[in-house]
């Protein structure tokens, strides 16, 4: 009774922890609460350890996360979504919709900072077809919740699993239907692991690690199986996709994987480090489990760490931020989701004509071309002459993707109010802020 | 008994820093506080309040002073310049545990007078201090001063055979934990006699060694020294001793920590030749042994070495002072007030020689003992230990008790009423109240008897 009631206030303090906005100083100093205000380089704190609100100083400011989950914050998937993410030339990305365009400005509006009329030399691009998908998973965070048997060949530390050893480590993720299934895989030496995705148990059953898709890494390369369930005919594995990437060659030692998995549609797309390497079909009734496992294949030598596990739910219309280049800095450039693009000037954009509003003047074509919204993927503008440096004291990271350079913060209740170098001054609600760091 | 008044010794204080440098050292290394939920603060504590549970920080991270509350508080980090002292001996007061509470608190001092109620340590930090001998449980004598080791409180002092500690070995919540093959060690003064204690958490199993005497911490593989080698359910000690032949002195089956994920290894060692020395698991004796003269090591070295690549947690190590006496077995029956069967006290010589009498007078550095045989005068210098009653006693928790850790290891429990910038005032069912100067101290507990605690102060078993 003693221990389950300990256990109880463990777990609530561990709760009351990661339900607090956060203050990381320089000095290491670091605060849990509610931040109440920010201003006059002053960080005021809610804090159980003190009758009256700490007055912190934001000199040394690291970092401050906004926890989320205080009164008024809304879940990150309850907050507005918007399919369009504009990327300044400073850095700084902004989700929202193109509402406008002229021979100057882009007119951009925001559900959390109001419509912005930017010119068009500070944009860099806007990409088109980026709703944030509901998180389903972001870990690990630490060893709990994770299943390795007995035998404890994987550890926790710092946000990543590691195995010097042939092990499993598993974990029912709860995977939807369709997701987006990303990862960040390190090696000491060589890659050597296997991820199962869609498994019934967090565990290998009797019959091994049956009825799965097997995302297999090795000095190879990457393959994608569909793994029968036991007691099918034919072959055990299938192959997907497949793909000879060199990954001992990589000098970080370490690349991002994500796969997305349909299983209405049963297509599967593989993307290493932002590039796609293959898509496949799955010609056989989808897995239908809702787990993951790691598997380490190392031999005792040399350690396979994993990272940043992210699974998002897929709504599979979502393009994500598809990497096509921008072709001439001299010339706008408009991508459309087949892979063709349109180089020129992006002449106009009228919203009452949803299936052509964008108008691109190209040497291609006598006539200017116009591009129905559903095609647009990514929109490059020219690099302008006279783009003005872009400082700012601070970077606010948004939870809905993106982030601003800022000075002369101004914290209230309800809004953010700050400079930016390029838009002047913004108010900014705080239902969008995920944390604000020092510098950029 | 007679109660003696008693001509202080001198004290040669060396290198005491002036109140300049005091106040510098401070400003490059403020105290920090850690509470319960993670916040950490740096700062200088201005003043502590008990009774109102609050502390008065001054923090560069903070505007102004700021009042924090101490409901949360688990300890405050102090950076003083402890007084270096010298003197003709040194006498450490084993104090009772409290109810249910297995820790011991220990205060060091010189012995100025010992009777049948009090035992008088007269102390650089807190002057005179008169301890209740009915909850003393053990008084040793020391030459040199005792040196302990209690920790592991993160990297500082610590070396890895591999180089790079941070590669191997990660260190939360007073845990090191490892992450390869390589060992970890770092030099302590064992005294003649030690007890060393550590708990042990694995995964799968307990495969690792733990080795003292080392001659060499950079080497997993020392020349000399004794190996203490747990794998699985087999335990083994080995000797190897400069010019001596090696010694295989313990081989034992420990079945009881195949289905255990954790254990607390203690060893008890009596250097000198006729020595009994003994390692116990879990409180269960697994072996010892006599007869080798342990004096001979130089090494100071104490390695902790994983033999594979399991992660495996040590923590409570503690290296301390033992008074040579094994934990009775439970055979043995009820404990024995020694008072009761020898007419006077039981004081044993640095010789060997057990002299039993009730002491006379204490008079610079000289105890004046009174025996069947007549009156006898023993040089303080040249005791070891003095018997004392073991009758059931315990020391009662209370209400803002803190622990105090002193630079040199060991630690002792005060009821707080108040600190500030140079003293800690508080009280002691031992000693009654007391002022004790900040600076004896390295940092201070809060909230120790507060079980809920625990997980943030320690860490929990599966925190990784």
């Amino acid at each position: 009774m003693r221990t389950s009631l300990i256990a109880g206030l463990t777990m609530a303090s561990l709760t009351a922890t990661r339900a607090n906005d956060q203050v990381s100083l320089k000095n290491g100093d670091l605060f849990f609460g509610k931040v109440i205000a920010l201003t006059g380089g002053l960080i005021e704190l809610q804090t159980p350890h003190s009758e009256s609100p700490l007055k912190i100083v934001n000199e040394d400011l690291i970092r401050l996360s906004f926890s989320g989950a205080n009164a008024k914050s809304k879940a990150t998937e309850e907050l507005p979504k918007n399919s369009q993410k504009l990327f300044l030339r400073n850095g700084d990305s902004i989700p929202g919709e193109v509402v406008g365009l002229t021979s100057t400005h882009l007119s951009f509006q925001t559900w959390f900072t109001g419509l912005l009329e930017i010119p068009r030399e500070q944009i860099d691009s806007v990409f088109f077809g980026v709703t944030p998908q509901r998180n389903v998973f972001r870990g690990p965070v630490g060893i709990e919740g994770w299943s390795q048997g007995n035998n404890g060949r994987w550890r926790y530390e710092d946000g990543t699993l590691t195995s010097r050893d042939k092990g499993f480590i598993g974990r029912d993720l709860q995977l939807p239907k369709n997701f987006i299934f990303s990862t960040e895989i390190g090696w000491e030496s060589s890659p050597n692991i296997r991820i199962h995705l869609c498994t019934e148990d967090p565990e290998p059953q009797d019959d091994g690690t049956s009825n799965s898709y097997l995302l297999n890494m090795n000095s190879g390369g990457i393959q994608v199986k569909r793994v029968m369930p036991a007691g099918a005919r034919g072959p055990k594995f299938q192959t997907l996709i497949t793909s000879s990437q060199n990954l001992q060659n990589m000098s970080s030692k370490s690349c991002q994987i994500e796969l997305r998995v349909d299983r209405t549609t049963k297509i599967l797309q593989l993307y290493l480090d932002g590039e796609k390497l293959g898509q496949g079909v799955d010609p056989t009734e989808s897995p239908e489990g809702s787990s993951l496992l790691l598997e380490s294949l190392s031999s005792g030598s040399s350690d396979n760490n994993v990272s940043k596990i992210m699974v998002h739910e897929w709504d599979t219309t979502t393009q994500f931020l598809r990497r096509e280049p921008r072709a001439e800095d001299e010339l706008d450039t408009l991508s459309v989701d087949d892979g063709d693009r349109f180089s020129g000037e992006i002449i106009s954009y009228d919203p009452t004509l949803p299936t052509k509003p964008f108008t691109v003047k190209t040497p291609l074509s006598p006539d200017p071309i116009t591009i129905p919204l559903e095609n647009c993927a990514v929109m490059y503008f020219t690099t302008g002459e006279n783009t003005r440096k872009s400082t700012g004291q601070y970077t606010l990271a948004l939870r809905t993707g993106g982030k601003l350079t800022l000075s002369g913060i101004q914290l209230g209740a309800e809004k953010l109010k700050a400079n930016h170098p390029w838009l002047g001054k913004l108010q900014i609600d705080r239902l969008v802020m995920q944390s604000i760091s020092k510098g950029k | 008994m007679k109660k003696l008044l008693l001509t202080p010794a001198i004290f040669v204080i060396a290198g005491l820093p002036s109140l300049a440098e005091d106040d510098g050292a401070k400003k490059e290394r403020p105290s920090i506080l850690t509470f319960s939920d993670k916040s950490r603060i740096s700062g200088i504590p201005k003043s502590v309040e008990a009774e109102k549970k609050q502390i008065i920080l001054d923090s560069p991270s903070l505007e102004g002073q700021t009042t924090l509350n101490t409901g949360k508080l688990l300890e405050m980090s102090l950076h003083g310049k402890p007084e270096e002292i010298e003197a003709e001996h040194y006498a450490l007061a084993t104090i009772k545990g409290h109810f249910r509470d297995s820790h011991r608190d220990t205060i060091r001092g010189r012995l100025t007078d010992l009777d049948d109620k009090t035992i008088t340590l007269e102390t650089w930090y807190a002057g005179k201090l008169i301890l209740r001998r009915s909850l003393v449980h053990s008084l040793d004598i020391f030459n040199q001063s005792p040196s302990f080791y209690n920790g592991p409180d993160g990297p500082e002092g610590w070396v890895s055979a591999g180089g790079d500690i941070d590669k191997y070995w990660t260190f939360k919540n007073r845990t090191m934990i490892s992450k390869a093959r390589s060992g970890i060690a770092r030099e302590v003064e064992i005294p003649d006699k030690a007890k060393i204690s550590f708990t042990a958490n694995w995964k799968s199993s307990p495969y690792f060694r733990l080795l003292f005497f080392s001659d060499d911490g950079s080497d997993d593989y020392p020349g000399t020294g004794y190996s203490l080698n747990v794998q699985r359910t087999y335990m083994s000690v080995y000797r190897n001793a400069p010019n001596d032949r090696n010694n295989d002195i313990i081989s034992e089956s420990i079945r009881n920590l195949l289905e255990a994920e954790t254990a607390e290894f203690t060893i008890y060692l009596d250097r000198s030749k006729d020595g009994t020395n003994a390692i116990y698991i879990d409180d269960k004796e697994i072996g010892n042994w006599t007869g080798v003269d342990d004096t001979k090591f130089k090494g100071k070295w104490i390695h902790f070495v994983p033999q594979n690549t399991s992660p495996i947690k040590f923590s409570g190590i503690s290296v301390a002072q033992w008074d040579g006496i094994l934990p009775a077995k439970p055979e043995e029956g009820e404990e024995v007030d020694t008072e009761d069967q020898l007419e006077g006290q039981e004081i044993r010589l640095a010789n060997g020689d057990v002299v039993i009498g009730t002491v006379k007078s204490i008079d610079e550095g000289q105890v004046s003992l009174s025996t069947s045989f007549g009156d006898v005068g023993v040089p303080i210098k040249l005791m070891r230990s003095v018997a004392l009653s073991n009758k059931i006693d315990e020391v009662r928790m209370e209400t803002n008790d803190v622990r105090c850790w002193f630079h040199e290891g060991g630690y002792i429990t005060v009821k707080l009423k108040s600190l500030d910038e140079k003293t800690l005032k508080g009280y002691s069912q031992v000693w009654g109240d007391a002022e004790f100067d900040i600076n004896a101290f390295s940092r201070i507990e809060f909230n120790i008897w507060r079980p809920e605690l625990d997980t943030a102060r320690y860490g929990s078993s599966s925190d990784w």
